[in-house]
């Protein structure tokens, strides 16, 4: 018994809790197989198909994704000669868990008065943004590490898109932390009660959404690994199982790119009564999620140079605009004085 | 390995990149092209790959067995590769069709018109990532393939045109499903398409002023086809040496004059449009009468008459086995899909043919992946691809 | 009216090329030219002057039992409405044991791809052509050439 319970109350504790069940490990995998399945078809139902149904047919295929991963583990890992092997081989792990890294400081509902974040900080912000960076390096790292010239102009693609949407992000991150007066992401959650961030500042909501989007290679910026020019951008020579690891990292990055969004912008899980917080930022999360992979069924790729051109005529301005916007209703007297 | 490009002055900061035939971008065919950061400084075509030697089979083939022979050049377009050889064939026996069967012939070749410039924007689509765009024309292509077995019993690879006429007549209630086909078409075309691809920002975004091709440049290179229609060239020759039925059928030539990638798009959303045009006239004019020339007609068995009569089948006579026309040099041109066509045969009053030559558009157009690339982003080679429509195996025949 | 630019660009055409070659009409919106090899290039830059802006075809026939080989170059227009309904067949004879012939590449750039695939297929060497190698057949393909005659098909 008392195993049981010193078992139970270490992993219901909200630092094991977060970063392992919810919005954790486990929880990421569930969504990213339902996500992928639902990309599929939500694509296919718009094409006049069917998509994936072979899988547990009864519940429309919902399972394919678990099937893939399976053939995954059984398919020959190739690894080429004249590959730089340690590099080649890491690179896809050590991306996987960077890629994890920000939920230690995302907080995800409210129990009874406490806080669900792993690490309470008061410049938690500025954290998961940081962590979040280093994701595009080990993307590059694979490219180069693969000596292959279709990979390698891949990783510089994903080179330059990442000097274009990294600032826009910064800004429009600072411009919420300067409406509500604080790094501390729990703060920020909790002074939108009343009122979202998204709807007093929507310049920063949208130049925050699109630099995400372009972040985590989703249509119309899926340029790193557009596969109909190069066979898969930095991707090209992984097979069997790295492949499955490397094709979840953009995924990955949406999710916990989603999680900041929603509780930057959306209000975290607020209206929210107390055990249900949780119920609710889920919600929200997959309501934005299913709207980014949604954009794959309409638009094209957009070309490298232009969406540089986005990142640093559009993007780049509007967040300046956005920041802006928040000092003046910062000097008009705050949320509540306005 | 001869194939290669000549030596670059900076080798060290160039990739030389071979975007070969195992490449979802490059279909059957492969190219070399060195890089310098986003530009490609030069670009090569390599064809070959899909070579079959046509012309040299068609010199131990006999003349009936020709036609499914130049049919599998383009499989796309096999009518327009059809009427192509059955119009040689015939300026050399020295007769004509009669006007059913021209009608027909030219029924069939509108057909294949519009199924091709869908298969074109599908192809176009996918190269510049919009997978939507892909299924669409794939699955809108159906109608019109099912309209065409109605008429000739296949989907694909028709065979129906034979010297003197066609094989097969119109079934009851054709009319009916043809008009639906094509106000389905129709439908798709002016409201779906414009509002998903042609109207989308991305979509004009890659296309707009990428790859343009001045009307000089088009006249000196010898380019065919809606390329050239949108280079402000007014050349079709449907209209310039008028064949099957064309003469007596009204329709616009599309052309465009700025030449870029949209341009050419939008010529063939607006041959689409002139194909629907020429289609409801055909079935509103379809003239009554024999779908044979009679020097044939009177050369079959009585059997085979009296089905004919019933059914409107026609079976080979056996003559076909052992034609021998005149001997003699004919050049033929029609307008296939991607553009102009030429035959051309030298008969010796044999068996079989003493040479047949066949130049296809995609061999044509071939030289615009080096003029038009070369100094081009790299991004820009499947935009400049999808909109040159070039078919692999109809340029290697 | 088609036969009659056609007789015209006849009479225009024995004018201005004289004794140097023979024109003659086949049939309807066919005109031949068949020249000698040395006049060859003088009886283009005639052509493109007088309207005939592209070519469509480069035609090699081989005829073993004269020893001779056959190109011909099939010409029109497309800027030209007129000279566009007609089709000029210049037509040429050189030796099937040594064929060189010389290339038209600098008064029609368009018979580029085309003179090429006659190098490879039938043997030709054209001279003055910016790039004699093979087009549609591998690299290392040594044999006779395929559109030859004594090439023969196995079944």
């Amino acid at each position: 018994m008392e195993i049981i319970n010193l078992i139970l109350s270490m992993l219901l504790h909200p630092s094991i809790f977060v970063p392992l069940i919810f919005p954790g490990l486990i929880t990421i995998l569930i969504v990213i197989i339902l996500l992928i399945w639902a990309e599929r078809k939500i694509a296919a139902k718009i094409q006049m198909r069917i998509g994936p149904l072979y899988v547990t047919r009864r519940l429309g295929g919902i399972l394919q994704l678990l099937a893939d991963l399976l053939r995954y583990m059984f398919a020959e890992l190739i690894i080429s000669k004249e590959s730089d092997k340690l590099m080649f081989i890491a690179s896809p792990i050590i991306a996987l868990t960077v890629t994890l890294l920000p939920l230690a400081v995302i907080p995800a509902g409210s129990l009874l008065g406490i806080e669900l974040v792993a690490l309470k900080t008061s410049i938690g912000l500025l954290a998961a943004l940081t962590l979040s960076s280093l994701t595009p390096i080990f993307i590059i790292v694979m490219g180069w590490a693969s000596n292959n010239k279709f990979a390698l102009i891949g990783s510089l693609r994903e080179g330059y898109l990442m000097i274009s949407y990294e600032v826009p992000m910064y800004l429009s991150a600072l411009s919420v932390a300067i409406l509500h007066g604080s790094l501390d992401i729990v703060n920020i959650v909790n002074n939108q009660q009343r009122i979202w961030t998204a709807l007093i500042n929507p310049f920063a909501a949208f130049s925050f959404f699109t630099s995400m989007i372009m972040s985590t290679s989703r249509f119309p910026f899926e340029i790193t690994e557009s596969d109909s020019e190069l066979v898969a951008g930095p991707y090209t020579e992984y097979s069997s199982i790295l492949y499955g690891l490397v094709m979840g990292v953009p995924y990955m990055r949406l999710y916990v790119f989603t999680l900041l969004f929603v509780n930057l912008f959306l209000g975290g899980w607020y209206p929210a009564i107390n055990g249900f917080s949780s119920i609710i930022l889920i919600l929200k999360v997959l309501v934005i999620l299913l709207f980014s992979v949604f954009l794959r069924s309409v638009y094209p790729r957009y070309r490298l140079d232009q969406a540089i051109r986005i990142g640093w005529h559009s993007l780049f301005v509007l967040s300046l605009i956005s920041i802006i916007l928040s000092l003046l209703i910062i000097g008009c007297g705050g949320i509540s004085g306005c | 390995m001869k194939m290669v490009l000549p030596k670059s002055q900076n080798s060290e900061k160039e990739i030389e990149l071979f975007i070969g035939p195992q490449h979802p971008a490059s279909g059957h065919m492969r190219f070399i092209g060195r890089v310098d950061g986003d530009i490609f400084t030069k670009f090569i075509p390599d064809p070959g790959w899909v070579h079959r030697g046509i012309e040299k089979i068609a010199e131990n083939r006999k003349w009936i067995q020709i036609i499914p022979l130049v049919e599998r050049a383009a499989i796309l377009d096999a009518a327009n590769m059809n009427i192509g050889y059955v119009i040689a064939l015939e300026k050399l026996l020295d007769i004509e069709a009669p006007p059913r069967a021209q009608y027909l012939r030219t029924l069939l070749c509108e057909i294949n018109r519009i199924t091709s410039h869908l298969y074109g924007f599908g192809i176009a689509g996918i190269m510049i990532g919009s997978s939507t765009f892909y299924m669409w024309p794939f699955a809108d292509r159906e109608p019109l393939i099912d309209i065409a077995q109605l008429i000739t019993g296949s989907r694909l690879t028709y065979s129906y045109m034979i010297p003197g006429g066609v094989r097969r007549d119109l079934p009851q209630g054709f009319k009916e499903k043809a008009l639906k086909a094509l106000k389905y078409i129709e439908r798709r075309l002016n409201n779906d398409y414009f509002r998903l691809f042609f109207d989308n920002p991305v979509t004009k975004a890659r296309y707009k002023g990428v790859g343009v091709l001045k009307k000089d440049d088009a006249i000196k290179l010898g380019i065919v086809g809606p390329n050239l229609r949108a280079s402000n060239v007014k050349y079709d020759v449907r209209k310039v040496e008028p064949y099957a039925a064309y003469s007596e059928l009204e329709f616009d030539i599309a052309y465009r004059e700025e030449g870029d990638c949209y341009a050419r798009l939008m010529v063939r959303v607006e041959e689409i449009r002139q194909s629907i045009k020429i289609i409801r006239q055909i079935l509103n004019k379809m003239p009554q009468g024999p779908i044979i020339h009679k020097k044939y007609e009177r050369l079959i068995s009585l059997k085979k008459l009296e089905e004919y009569q019933k059914t409107g089948v026609f079976g080979l006579p056996a003559i076909f086995a052992t034609l021998r026309p005149p001997a003699g040099e004919v050049i033929s041109r029609v307008e296939a899909a991607r553009g102009e066509l030429i035959f051309h045969i030298i008969s010796t009053g044999d068996l079989r043919p003493y040479r047949l030559r066949m130049v296809t558009p995609s061999f044509r157009n071939m030289v615009l992946f080096r003029e038009l690339i070369s100094g081009a982003r790299v991004m820009d080679f499947p935009a400049i691809y999808g909109s040159i429509d070039y078919f692999p195996p109809e340029s290697d025949r | 009216m088609s036969v009659n630019t056609a007789d015209k660009i006849f009479e225009d055409l024995k004018l201005m090329i004289g004794p140097e070659a023979q024109v003659s009409i086949p049939s309807p919106n066919r005109l031949v030219i068949t020249a000698n090899i040395d006049k060859l290039e003088f009886i283009a830059n005639l052509l493109k002057n007088y309207g005939f802006d592209h070519v469509k075809s480069v035609t090699a026939i081989d005829y073993p039992m004269k020893n001779v080989i056959e190109i011909s170059y099939l010409i029109s227009s497309f800027s030209n409405l007129d000279l566009s309904k007609t089709i000029l067949i210049l037509k040429t004879f050189i030796d099937r044991n040594k064929p060189t012939s010389k290339s038209l590449y600098k008064v029609w750039p368009s018979v580029e791809f085309l003179e090429r695939e006659a190098y490879d297929l039938m043997g030709i060497l054209f001279e003055g052509h910016p790039e004699n190698a093979p087009l549609i057949l591998p690299e290392d393909y040594k044999g006779i050439r395929p559109l030859r005659k004594d090439f023969k098909l196995t079944k």
